[in-house]
């Protein structure tokens, strides 16, 4: 539903994609994941028509975005990042203007404006001015206005942030409603949100795609972010010499010590936290005379993936504000 | 997982390209746009298609217009020349342009229209060669005003007649008039008779004699040689009778004529000549300059009582304020609006619009007229037919008292009555002096021309030498009469006081000093009883220059433009239907056309006007609360 | 609500109409229009009624003429003043606000937008000569007014408001700055309709009917004489499509920015 290839887009001094290819088929959620100028909303302003890309192309349903924006557009339902509105209109003005752009009018655009108004909880509200709403609200109006010329792909640009965690929520259990007959692409910076609703992550950093794939997928792709939390009689010093040996141990790190002449240690571990390492780990600790309180093993969490992948990245470039 | 670096070569030059080309495109397009715009533009500014919305066409050739052009006697061409002016004349040009090739297609290809260029040397030399003066005006060079020059006029020329010179076109006064002043040029110009339309100008313009410099009707008199080219001289006395191939007169705020003056008027109307006599009880001038100006006798009275028209020493005035007209009035540098019942308006029902001359005519204004009244018993004895062209309304009023005329006031308690404004006596008439001597006068010498200055091109556009009146003489044909009555009367102080068109260099005033006198007076026959035609209009301010027109004068509109006008539009009119040219007479109206409004008294104009500031503004931000209130109390 | 195929493509039309219902709300819900409009009948109905100076604009009473040229005589800088205050939001606070996005993002192109919102100004500026329409019936109730000039008149002045409201929107469209967008707009808007014509009658520049013929004034003088004349419209027609143009490639041209 929506090809990308060799994406790139620079502005003045600064390039903000840097040849991002993905595919994302029909009726797939995606998170698009990345630190803050990473190139999140760059991407999406590229696949809505709104940002002309300085090179390689992307696809909707089919159409160059650059060939027929207009037809694409047609084909998109976009929720802007900060969500702009007009905040003068009423929720019912805004609407029926939103219809007007997209070609329906009379009864088709009221059915649609009735549609979207009942799908994002908005209906007793319509008659209000859209400048006295919450945030929360705000965010509905954004996407009412987004779904409402039922659009086979939406595109979501940070839907939840600013809101309440209720909020979130309720945003979270919409965007998973709405997704199970759309082609949804949303981006986050917040993590959970991606394990809550997405089937597939893509990770950018400077303008880089660095992970893309399911996510257990981008987990396994953060190489050794797997890791023990280990806790021993002695000092982080000891500890380390201990471990020096081994040959799947990267960092070890002091956590905060749980009683007096302990270390509490955090051992990240290359590939799986699987048991022959942890055995490996013990029979180190014995070896170094250093007393084992604990041992547990910790899968890699995303935040950890996205860390380590964000970090990692080549920096091409300067970030974009 | 991505190996970045390795997708880069070779997109980013792309990149750049792409959008360079979207740049590039996106500058020729709008470098295209523009051209075909301003092409458009050029295109278009060739074009005369347009449409014209003024209710009387203004800018569109009426059809008077085009039968004077069909009936054009000869081929006849316009030299127009044009430039050197302030850019905003552009616009003017435009007009005047399209209005000439109208008329150029509605001649059928009698009237050739050429545009001189008077940006080069060529083109100036024509235009000092036909005569065609400069057109002075103040322009801004950079931070200073000078003096420049330009050409703004155009030269009528039909067969190998005298060409007529219509100048300083760019007047704003002239834009409205020009489809008007072209065809009286035209119609000047083509002009087969030379019939020598005398002007005496009681106000002394331009008269050597009587104190010389302006007159008070200059500017008429410049637009009547405008219209009539040479045919038009100007006498400042009829001390001298009328020579015989003047045909017709007018005599313009006569003052204090003497017996002999009036003794010349009747002889010559009793010849069959035609006099268009605009009295002046009561000036505008005299009145500004010394509020204390008396009505003044215009010395006719006597024998117009002989005729049956009498003149009292009242003026009439309007008692009926619907009438009143504005003037302005000057309180330190404020200047305001009064009205009052001397100057006031001569509406179409008070009009004889069965007359030719004043068929159509829309309402003009009238100024401190004279109160005439028609003795209708002494016109019946005479056989003759006094017809009432213009009058006031019933609710006129004579007034008398000179106080209450300078304070503008009507006195109460008058008789309302309509007073006659305009007369036309036509009929036989017994001369006054029939079977007595003839008023004492003084035989001329018999070299002298009776009334030097008949030469033709003594107008406005050629100067005339000085010294050269006397040789045409076309005034006494039969030079060897005797005199009629031998009353060798004290030669007259007046002299000859003939002199040609007030353009021409003062002549010395040596004529009259000539010492022989012995020579009869070449009177032309004395007669008796004749037919005579007289048109009477009670007022002469509303031809003056301060009344009449745009004078340069920068009086305030109500007498610049608007009514003020329309007097003129009466006097050349009735001249015209005079002289038998009737070619102008509907022409002159169309132009004439007056938008004067009915003036509310002072209350209903503070109410108008406060009505007008307040109550949009009010209604709209009222609109606007109500939306806003609405708008808030829905959240 | 499953997705449906896309309605049949909008017509460039109907959406440009529509830009215009929502910018006529955006507007009509902000005390700005009522107060330009009430602003103006007053500014005008002072003008005409009290007069400026004696000379060139005399009061309507010292005139005492049915006519309402002093009237239309102050239009071309009175919209000067007045367009740029309706045309400084149109562009800029869509970009301030960010709803630029929004509208760019929704399928409709550029020139559809932008003769919407050029639509939504004019339907503004005829409110605001309707404004005046209370003078002229006086006038006709006060006298025999010629009707001709003043269609003229108000059509000349729909075609100087068009063109002046193209240049703004163009000007709005290039920055994000409200304030800035004013004073270019004003700045430009008494050029073209004061300064240029005063210039021109400079004798000293060569180039005076060049200005002549660029003043926005001339050619409106030109119509409210009550002759329509087809230069002068297709001056003012191509004046106002050429910047309607330039904005829209400019609206356009920011997705390569």
């Amino acid at each position: 539903m929506i090809r990308v290839e060799n994406l790139q887009k620079s502005f003045v001094g600064v390039r903000a994609l840097d040849g991002v290819t993905f595919d994302i088929p029909q009726g797939q959620v995606v998170g698009l994941l990345g630190p803050n100028g990473a190139g999140k909303t760059t991407m999406m302003r590229i696949l809505t028509g709104f940002v002309a890309p300085t090179g390689g192309q992307a696809w909707v349903d089919g159409i160059d975005v650059q060939d027929d924006p207009v037809a694409c557009q047609r084909r998109i339902g976009y929720l802007p990042e900060g969500n702009p509105l007009y905040t003068d209109l009423r929720v019912r003005e805004a609407l029926a203007f939103a219809a007007e752009m997209q070609g329906l009018r009379g009864a088709a655009a009221r059915d649609a404006i009735r549609e979207a108004v009942e799908q994002v909880g908005l209906a007793d509200v319509v008659h209000r001015t859209i400048g006295t709403f919450s945030k929360g609200y705000r965010q509905r109006v954004g996407l009412a206005q987004a779904l409402l010329h039922r659009p086979p792909v939406l595109i979501l640009d940070e839907p939840t942030t600013g809101l309440d965690p209720n909020q979130q929520q309720d945003m979270r259990d919409l965007i998973r409603r709405l997704g199970r007959e759309r082609t949804v692409v949303l981006s986050t910076h917040i993590l959970p949100e991606v394990e809550a609703v997405c089937q597939r992550a893509l990770i950018i950093a400077k303008g880089r795609l660095v992970a893309d794939g399911t996510i257990d997928e981008v987990r396994a792709q953060g190489r050794g972010e797997a890791c023990a939390r280990i806790t021993v009689r002695g000092t982080l010093e000891q500890a380390r010499a201990a471990f020096a040996g081994l040959p799947f141990v990267g960092s070890v790190s002091a956590e905060a010590a749980p009683a007096p002449g302990l270390s509490a240690l955090r051992v990240a571990l290359a590939g799986h936290a699987d048991a022959d390492r942890l055995e490996a780990l013990a029979a180190a600790c014995h070896a170094a005379r250093l007393p084992l309180s604990r041992l547990e093993a910790h899968a890699a969490r995303l935040e950890d993936v996205f860390a380590v992948l964000t970090e990692q990245a080549p920096a091409a470039t300067e970030e974009v504000a | 997982m991505t190996t970045p670096s390795a997708t880069n070569p070779g997109a980013v030059p792309t990149a750049r390209a792409r959008s360079q080309s979207v740049a590039t495109l996106s500058l020729v397009a709008s470098g295209l746009f523009l051209l075909v715009v301003i092409l458009l533009n050029v295109v278009a500014s060739r074009t005369s298609a347009r449409m014209d919305l003024t209710e009387e066409g203004l800018y569109t050739l009426s059809p008077g217009t085009r039968t004077l052009l069909a009936q054009l006697p000869d081929p006849a061409t316009v030299r127009v020349f044009w430039g050197g002016l302030e850019a905003s004349s552009e616009l003017v040009r435009r007009k005047y342009a399209a209005l000439l090739s109208e008329m150029e297609e509605a001649s059928g290809g009698r009237l050739g229209v050429r545009w001189v260029d008077v940006g080069s040397d060529a083109g100036k030399d024509e235009a000092r060669d036909a005569g065609v003066q400069k057109y002075m005006f103040r322009q801004r060079v950079g931070d200073k005003v000078v003096n420049q020059e330009g050409y703004s006029a155009l030269v009528v020329q039909s067969g190998a007649r005298q060409p007529v010179h219509l100048e300083a076109l760019i007047d704003p006064s002239r834009e409205r008039q020009f489809e008007y002043l072209v065809a009286s040029a035209l119609v000047s110009a083509g002009r087969r008779s030379q019939k020598v339309l005398a002007v005496i100008d009681g106000s002394g313009g331009g008269n050597p004699m009587g104190g010389g410099g302006r007159g008070r009707f200059e500017a008429f008199k410049k637009d009547l040689r405008g219209e009539y080219g040479d045919i038009v001289q100007t006498w400042h006395s009829l001390a001298q009778p009328l020579a015989e191939n003047i045909e017709t007169l007018l005599l313009l705020a006569p003052a204090r004529l003497t017996e002999v003056e009036a003794y010349h008027l009747e002889q010559f109307l009793l010849r069959g000549g035609r006099v268009l006599a605009c009295l002046d009880p009561v000036n505008f001038i005299d009145y500004m300059q010394s509020p204390s100006g008396e009505a003044q006798a215009s010395g006719l009275e006597a024998w117009l009582e002989h005729v049956g028209v009498s003149v009292g020493t009242s003026v009439a005035a309007e008692s009926d304020a619907a009438m009143h007209l504005v003037y302005p009035v000057w309180t330190g540098s404020q200047v305001d609006v009064s009205k009052s019942g001397y100057w006031f308006k001569v509406s179409e029902e008070n009009l004889d619009t069965g007359h030719p001359a004043l068929a159509g005519m829309p309402p003009f204004a009238i100024y401190w007229p004279a109160a005439l009244s028609v003795d209708a018993a002494r016109q019946a004895a005479g056989g003759r037919k006094a017809t009432v062209l213009a009058s006031t309304t019933p609710s006129g009023v004579r007034v008398g008292e000179m106080d209450a005329i300078r304070r503008g006031e009507v006195s109460p308690g008058l008789t309302p009555e309509r007073i006659p404004l305009a007369l036309l006596v036509e009929g036989p008439l017994e001369s006054m002096w029939a079977g007595k001597p003839v008023p004492g006068e003084a035989p001329p010498p018999a070299d002298e021309p009776l009334l030097p200055g008949l030469v033709p091109g003594a107008g406005s556009s050629t100067p005339a030498p000085p010294a050269e009146p006397a040789p045409a003489a076309p005034a006494a044909p039969e030079q060897p009469a005797p005199p009629a009555p031998a009353e060798p009367a004290p030669a007259e102080p007046q002299g000859p006081k003939g002199e040609a068109g007030e353009d021409a260099p003062v002549a010395p005033p040596a004529a009259p000093a000539v010492p022989a006198p012995p020579a009869p007076p070449a009177g032309p026959q004395r007669l008796d009883r004749g037919t005579i035609r007289l048109v009477l209009l009670s007022d002469a301010d509303v031809l003056s220059d301060y009344l009449g027109q745009d004078n340069g004068l920068t009086l305030p509109p109500p007498f610049g433009r608007g009514l003020g006008t329309g007097g003129k539009v009466v006097g050349a009119n009735l001249l015209d239907w005079l002289m038998g040219d009737d070619a102008l007479l509907s022409l002159r109206t169309k132009a004439a056309k007056p938008r004067v409004i009915e003036r509310p008294d002072d209350g209903t104009r503070s109410l108008l006007q406060l009505l007008n500031l307040s109550v949009v503004p009010l209604l709209v931000g009222f609109t606007g609360l109500v939306v806003f209130l609405r708008r808030r109390s829905q959240g | 609500m499953s997705p449906q195929p896309a309605p049949a493509r909008p017509g460039c039309g109907a959406q440009s109409l529509g830009v215009l219902r929502k910018e006529l709300r955006a507007t009509l819900v902000s005390p700005i229009p009522y107060i330009l409009v009430a602003l103006f009948a007053l500014a005008l109905s002072y003008v005409f009624f009290y007069g400026l100076d004696e000379r060139r604009n005399p009061s309507f009473w010292l005139l005492s003429t049915a006519s309402v040229n002093t009237l239309f005589g102050v239009i071309p800088v009175a919209f000067a003043v007045l367009v740029p205050a309706l045309t400084m939001r149109m562009w800029s606070e869509e970009m301030r606000a960010g709803t630029l996005e929004t509208l760019r993002t929704m399928p409709v192109s550029a020139g559809a937008l932008v003769l919407g919102k050029f639509l939504a100004c004019w339907v503004l500026l005829a409110a605001c000569l309707l404004a005046t329409l209370p003078i002229v019936l006086t006038v006709d109730g006060l006298g025999d007014l010629d009707w001709g000039p003043v269609w003229g008149g108000y059509l000349g002045a729909m075609f100087l408001g068009g063109a002046l409201v193209a240049l703004g929107l163009w000007i709005s469209g290039l920055t994000r700055h409200q304030v800035v967008a004013f004073l270019v707009t004003l700045f430009a808007g008494l050029v073209l309709c004061q300064l240029l014509t005063s210039m021109a009658s400079d004798a000293n520049s060569g180039l005076g009917p060049v200005f002549h013929a660029i003043a926005l004034d001339a050619r409106y003088d030109a119509l409210g004489r009550g002759v329509l004349e087809v230069r002068d419209l297709a001056y003012f027609a191509s004046f106002t499509a050429f910047f309607l143009y330039l904005n829209a490639e400019s609206i356009d041209s920011r997705r390569y920015a």
